[in-house]
């Protein structure tokens, strides 16, 4: 068994797949079967995968024994093929079989019968001969799972807290711990050890996709283009990567080329009542043809009138289009286009109090007009991909070379309100809770009014907004809808290369330079009948754009405007050494990044700071990557791995307020990030899995949040920074299957892991300072507040307990389906700094400490508070059919069918800075400025149909 | 090559099989919204206003029935001077009833501006009245009775609407400040030849988050408050100098009235000042010419002022003072500001105006009542002092009880002799002839009798 490797997380298997269904398609060709036979060998269930690593081999005697799966055996006429390549051998009517093969580089062995999921081996040898023992063949069941699953958790990806992006890089790995994460999990805000989705790196054809910005990567720059998109490299958590040196979470490197495509045509239908409701999908693709060109294209479209949260409507268009030229049997070029446009309305966190009245798929961004939902938080995303690759692959050596080019933008709406009441019917003022927080003798029947008016009206009465504009003196609006745009252009460019050395070492290296221009804008998309807005910030009653005109019209710029520049070089070197017993990695990542932000606006605010441009940041930083991996026998392996690296701040976190000025945190010390995981791997014959443990240690990283608040040194619309931040996350992880029979498979999956503070980070806030302000926080515009008690809470990342149990049933007659119950627990709530710094117990009438504090109340309030724990059931079923080279398959699945009410994350608001107000506040039965949660999905449908011939 | 042909043929279909759903699912693929119609469904109104007032029966009540009242706002929180209220009225330009509707929503004017015709749904509303105004809007209770209290801001859509038709201009009733009525009050008045009193002058509408009053005046000197919001944009403003005509709300109870403006404009203030009094000034020619105590008639007391001068003398300014018997300290001051006086000619100021002019025929210029200068028992010391506190006449010495001595005119009368035609701070008794009911020191003892032994009027 010592050349064999039992596959594990399928992760270069498809990569290897496609170079050999290349060579093996041509001989079949030979053997003159029809192109529908070619393509029903791809419908492979995998059953088997192998590990990373590519082979060195020679000419060797292999033997060994087929036996069907399912009912043990033998397996008679089974053909055999070395690299595609047939040799004319089959297997014995007592499925034995006994070939001379002589490999080189990459060498995999092939087991292919009709009807049955062909099986492919990487072999690895040394001139001995090879006794593989039994090889279980099982039957076709071409349900494509892997493929329905890409689609399911989709609706999720574009949620603004770039959380459910994790879904998207998890989606199709065979890691049954990270598929319970991108399935099952994913409907509580899961994130995979607690890291931020910029933590997973995204690339096609190698080449990086993750923004600059804020380094992460943006889903539905492709979505809807799942046909095309499932062709994919990954490496987990700290394992090596051959595209990259990656990020904690891993990376996935996405293969798009049309000769590796599966030729023909597919059609895809698909109902549900998550994010879209309708979809339709065409794919087509030539697949590896004869001559020097080959080409695939794909289109989708996606819409709802609202999803499964009220008014949020869903629109989006996508189409692919790729060409790939042979320049000669190694090596080719391609080109492709990718062009999606996403627009749907967004919904809102929301309090107790408003969820009592409304419900968990209530929505306050959303109102009629005129019989249509019309959304205030639209999101369009249209950012266009251009790629052009060049690939070149030999025996001991693969090249890969691109440029991409991206640009357009993405426009978040928002209702803009001047000297008007506020639009949000969850505005604190508009609730049942005003009345009694702060109105005037008994107010219980003015409550239970204004209860009611929120139940049978609580949206956006668009036709008030146009009535107030009209009712505007000289045609100011009071009301506008605008948008929020990052307008860019990103150049993407990057060569990788892997090389064999030796038979045992391999090495890995690759460049990237990227450079991208953003404009950061305010624009004015709807006046709602004004004429013109004025252009004055209403909190500081200041001008927006002292050198411009005072009055803005539709499509003008407003309120901010600036460019970022940002140019980032990385490399990295990195070197693998395989061994019988044990193989081991180190990677060196070293990368550069600088900013620049350019202020198009001069503001009253900031009139020194806002205009022009500011100084270049630059910053350089090195991470370190290195792994141990041991397998005493095929069954079990082990591996430590661990990474250390600085962290280059990203403009997110490092300008202050980008939109009003210059001001940046200062980073004397790089963050940066220490990670040690211990992974240990099962392949029994009925047992399969992983258990891990981690821990990694974040270090001096930034926050900056942005909100309004009434603290005990005054009151204003602040950015907070927490600097010298310290954080840990660990915890174990474990996925396991046990297959009792080849139909059925049970599995337990689950995480138990703590993401908490180590330490009392430093709290500065930053606000601006007019002549008006009769009473600033501070006349430098900053304040110091020390440090904010945090250590020991916990982050709020999404649940850090959670558990999976399933079941999976696979009928020999081409259907399954499959159960998980899922319990999802410790999900904490995000914290308020302000009330943990000593700012908090000031009273702002007087500047004085209070002096009555109640320890004993805010003690009990001040606890971390903890999410209900939440058990899921979700349910999957499939079937397909082949009729006369049509293959037909149907895909349904339910996810929390008990529908069950939860929340899926929370934070405190920040607007009671101080304990006069909070106390007052809390202690009402129902505060105004509780925290606000997220409530996950109740029961949802998602069915699938589709037709490939 | 027929497996391709069979490739194109079938993809084509499927496009077009594509498309066609695409079109099936035209679900908001429309970026653009139309500007809405807010005319539609309008509600008709079934009930008057008046109707409506004339259900309060002195207690907060609560509105059962599906009633529609159609009313024109007046007021407009634009400027701030209104929070929380829309007042309304019935009718354009002759409203009979007003009402002030709460509401707890900023800004309500950029959905209810003045002069907008709205309808009120008033199922669900409470009535009530509170200082004269009747009150539609919530509820609060407070010791187990109930007010109207602020409607809550989200209910505003299900019980107003604005009606189809465009603002139009309400005419402000014109009203006079000498007569005010209670029917007035929640409506929309004007109020001309109307002016800030001279010592308001240099002060703004309102003191910083404070309500202010701000009393007008008419050339007649009627009054009314003027009540400002600290949290007016125009409370930080200097009140204007001139006169003229300010509109606004009327509020008020039947006796305590007030107004109050929407806006700055609501003051146009384009005339003079009202004529105001003349300068004060001081003179040597003004004396106290006659002091009479009747033995017959205590109630008939005066003292007549003369102007030997030949300017007619406003006595702006001037006072009259009285220190009874022997005090050093001033008992009562008169001041005569009202007061004018012709060259040569004489004012009366009577202790009892009505006795008066019972006894001697004809009014007093003036009452200066009880225990002023006008009321002297004949032993007290009279002072006449400029505007400027300059004593230009004495009767008697001050300090100095009177009782039997030179300045003493008990139940008798002093006459200053014709020739004085100045006056003397310093007493001389040359310069009188003084009746009493005791004689000596110069003195005659003849008590006087009215009206016959007295001259007022004449010196």
């Amino acid at each position: 068994m010592r050349d064999v490797r039992l596959l594990l997380d399928g992760i270069c298997l498809e990569e290897f797949l496609r170079e050999v269904r290349l060579k093996e398609d041509k001989g079949l060709e030979r053997e003159g079967l029809g192109w529908r036979k070619r393509h029903l060998i791809m419908f492979i269930l995998i059953v088997f995968g192998i590990d990373c690593s590519n082979t060195w081999a020679q000419s060797v005697t292999i033997s060994g024994k087929v036996l069907d799966s399912r009912i043990k055996k033998p397996l008679g006429d089974v053909r055999i093929s070395i690299d595609g390549l047939p040799l004319g051998e089959s297997t014995s009517v007592l499925g034995a079989f006994k070939i001379q093969v002589d490999c080189n580089f990459s060498c995999i062995l092939q087991f292919a019968k009709e009807g049955y999921t062909r099986v492919e081996l990487p072999i690895e040898v040394a001139g001995e001969p090879v006794e593989l023992g039994v090889i279980f063949l099982s039957r076709i069941n071409p349900v494509e799972k892997q493929d329905v699953l890409l689609n399911l958790s989709e609706t999720d990806l574009d949620d603004e807290e770039g959380i459910s992006d994790v879904v998207g890089l998890l989606q199709g790995s065979q890691d049954v711990f990270l598929n319970r994460a991108a399935f099952d999990f994913s409907q509580s805000f899961f994130r995979v050890r607690g890291y931020d989705s910029s933590e997973g790196r995204v690339h096609i054809n190698g080449l990086p996709m993750n923004n600059l910005f804020d380094g992460r990567p943006q889903w539905n720059h492709w979505g809807g283009l799942n046909d095309i998109m499932r062709y994919a490299t990954r490496s987990m958590n700290l394992e090596v990567s051959r595209t990259s040196f990656e990020a904690l979470m891993g990376g996935v490197d996405f293969t798009i080329r049309p000769s590796k495509m599966r030729p023909g045509t597919r059609l895809t239908s698909s109902w549900a009542n998550r994010g879209y409701s309708t979809r339709f999908m065409i794919t087509h693709a030539s697949g590896n043809r004869d001559g020097k060109w080959s080409y695939a294209f794909s289109l989708s479209r996606r819409g709802a009138t609202e999803g499964f949260i009220e008014g949020t409507p869903y629109s989006a268009y996508s189409l692919f289009a790729g060409l790939e030229f042979k320049l000669d049997p190694n090596s080719s070029l391609t080109a492709i286009a990718i062009a999606a446009r996403n627009r749907r309305g967004r919904s809102a966190p929301i309090t107790e109090e408003v969820f009592d009245l409304a419900g968990r798929s209530y929505n306050p961004h959303w109102g009629w007009q005129a019989d249509r939902i019309r959304n205030a938080r639209e999101r369009i995303i249209e950012e266009p991909i251009l790629m052009l690759n060049y690939h070149r692959i030999r025996e001991r050596f693969r090249f890969r070379m691109g440029v991409a080019y991206q640009f357009g933008d993405q426009a978040s709406g928002r209702l803009g309100y001047f000297q008007a009441p506020n639009p949000d019917p969850t505005y604190y003022r508009y609730l049942p809770s005003f009345a009694i927080n702060n109105g005037f003798g008994d107010q219980s029947i003015n409550a239970q009014r204004a209860a009611e008016a929120f139940r049978s009206g609580g949206q956006l009465n668009w036709e008030g907004f146009y009535e107030a504009n009209e009712n505007t003196p000289s045609g100011k609006a009071s009301y506008v809808l605008y948008s929020d745009v990052r307008e860019g252009k990103r150049f993407t460019s990057r060569a990788v290369a892997n090389l064999k050395i030796t038979r045992t070492i391999n090495l890995d290296l690759g460049f990237t330079y990227k450079t991208q221009t953003t404009d950061n804008f305010a624009r004015l998309d709807d006046l709602l009948g004004a004429q013109f807005h004025l252009d004055v910030d209403p909190f500081s009653d200041t001008q927006n754009d002292m050198d411009g005109p005072l009055e803005k019209e539709e499509g003008d710029r407003f309120s901010y405007n600036y460019t970022l520049d940002s140019k980032v070089f990385d490399g990295f070197l990195q070197v693998q050494l395989e061994r019988e017993k044990w193989h081991a990695f180190a990677s060196a990542g070293w990368q550069s990044s600088s900013y620049q932000r350019e202020g198009l606006f001069k503001n009253a605010r900031y009139s020194e700071e806002s205009f022009g441009i500011g100084p270049k940041q630059k910053f350089t930083g090195l991470g370190l990557k290195a792994g141990l991996g041991y397998n005493p026998t095929a069954r079990i392996r082990f591996n430590l791995r661990g990474l250390v690296r600085e962290i280059l701040p990203l403009p997110k976190n490092m300008y202050i307020n980008p939109r009003d000025n210059q001001k940046r945190i200062s980073f004397d010390v790089l963050p940066d990030v220490t990670s040690l995981e211990l992974n240990t791997l099962l392949r029994f014959p009925k047992l399969t899995g992983r258990v891990s443990g981690y821990s990694t240690w974040f270090r001096n990283t930034s926050e900056i949040g942005f909100y309004y608040t009434d603290s005990g040194l005054g009151s204003d619309f602040v950015q907070e920074v927490l600097t010298k931040l310290n954080t840990r996350h660990r915890g174990l992880e474990f996925g396991l299957e046990y297959h009792p029979s080849s139909s059925v498979t049970l599995s337990l999956a689950g995480t138990l892991a703590a993401y908490q503070y180590v330490n009392n980070p430093n709290t500065l806030l930053y606000f601006d300072v007019t002549e008006a302000d009769e009473n600033p926080i501070d006349p430098s515009g900053q304040v110091d507040l020390g440090t904010a008690r945090l250590k020991g809470d916990y982050l709020a990342r999404g649940p850090q307990k959670a558990i999976s149990l399933g079941v999976t049933y696979r009928a020999p007659k081409f259907w399954f389906v499959s159960t998980t119950i899922n319990e999802l627990s410790r999900n904490f709530v995000d914290l308020a700094i302000l009330p943990r710094t000593e700012s908090f117990f000031i009273n702002p009438e007087n500047g004085l400490p209070y002096s009555d504090v109640d320890q004993d109340f805010l003690g009990e309030r001040f606890k971390q508070q903890l999410l209900p724990r939440v058990y899921l059931l979700n349910l999957v079923g499939g079937k397909s059919w082949l009729i006369k080279g049509y293959y037909l398959g149907i895909f349904a699945s339910i996810n929390n069918l008990l529908d069950e009410t939860f929340r899926t994350g929370g934070f405190e608001q920040s607007r009671n800075g101080h304990y006069g107000q909070f106390v007052e506040d809390q202690r009402s039965l129902s505060p105004s400025f509780g925290p606000k949660y997220w409530y996950g999905f109740g029961r949802t449908y998602f069915l699938n149909l589709s037709l490939s011939f | 090559m027929v497996n391709n042909k069979n490739i194109i043929a079938s993809s084509a279909a499927t496009i077009m099989a594509f498309f066609l759903l695409l079109t099936l699912c035209a679900c908001s693929l429309n970026d653009k919204y139309e500007k809405p119609d807010s005319c539609e469904d309008s509600w008709e109104p079934n009930i008057s206003l008046s109707n409506l007032l004339s259900l309060y029966d002195g207690e907060t009540i609560r509105i059962q029935e599906d009633w529609i009242v159609e009313g024109y706002v007046i007021s407009s929180d634009r400027e701030g001077n209104f929070y929380g209220r829309i007042h309304i009225q019935d009718h354009p330009q002759e409203p009979a009833y007003g009402l002030e509707l709460m509401l707890e929503l900023p800004d309500a004017s950029l959905f209810y501006p003045a002069g907008q015709a709205i309808l009120i749904s008033l199922k669900g509303l409470y009535l009530g009245k509170s200082n004269g105004s009747f009150q539609l809007g919530g509820v609060y209770g407070l010791f187990d009775q109930l007010k109207v209290g602020r409607l809550p801001g989200r209910l505003a859509e299900q019980h107003i609407q604005s009606g189809c038709a465009e603002s139009i201009a309400v005419i402000p009733r014109s009203i006079s400040l000498e007569k005010m009525e209670q029917e007035q009050v929640n409506t929309l008045v004007a109020v001309d030849s109307v002016q800030f009193p001279e010592d308001l002058l240099g002060h703004s509408y309102a003191e910083e988050k404070e309500e202010t009053s701000r009393q007008l005046e008419d050339c007649n000197g009627n009054t009314i408050n003027l009540v400002n919001s600290g949290y007016a944009d125009f409370a930080p403003a200097l009140l204007p100098e001139g006169s003229g005509k300010v509109t606004g709300i009327l509020l008020g109870d039947g006796k305590d009235f007030s107004l109050v403006i929407r806006s700055i404009s609501d003051v146009e203030f384009t005339k003079e000042r009202c004529p105001s009094g003349p300068e004060p000034r001081s003179s040597d020619n003004l004396i106290i010419s006659e002091i009479a105590d009747p033995e017959n008639n205590t109630e008939a007391r005066f003292i007549e002022l003369y102007n030997a001068g030949e300017e007619e003398l406003p006595l702006v300014g001037w006072t009259l003072e009285r220190y009874t018997n022997a005090n050093l300290q001033v008992g009562v001051i008169s001041d005569l500001t009202e007061l004018s006086i012709q060259p040569k000619g004489v004012v009366v100021i009577a202790s009892n105006a009505i006795t008066f002019e019972e006894v001697y025929g004809f009014p007093p210029n003036w009452e200066g009542g009880k225990n002023s200068a006008a009321d002297s028992n004949g032993d007290d010391n009279m002072v006449l002092r400029d505007p400027f506190g300059m004593i230009k006449d004495v009767f008697g010495r001050i300090g100095a009880d009177g009782s039997n001595t030179d300045h003493e005119f008990e139940d008798g009368r002093a006459l200053r002799n014709k020739t004085i035609f100045l006056g003397n701070p310093a007493y001389n008794p040359g310069e009188w002839i003084i009746f009493n009911d005791t004689g000596g020191n110069g003195t005659i003892n003849q008590p006087q009798i009215a009206p016959g032994d007295f001259t007022p009027g004449e010196h």
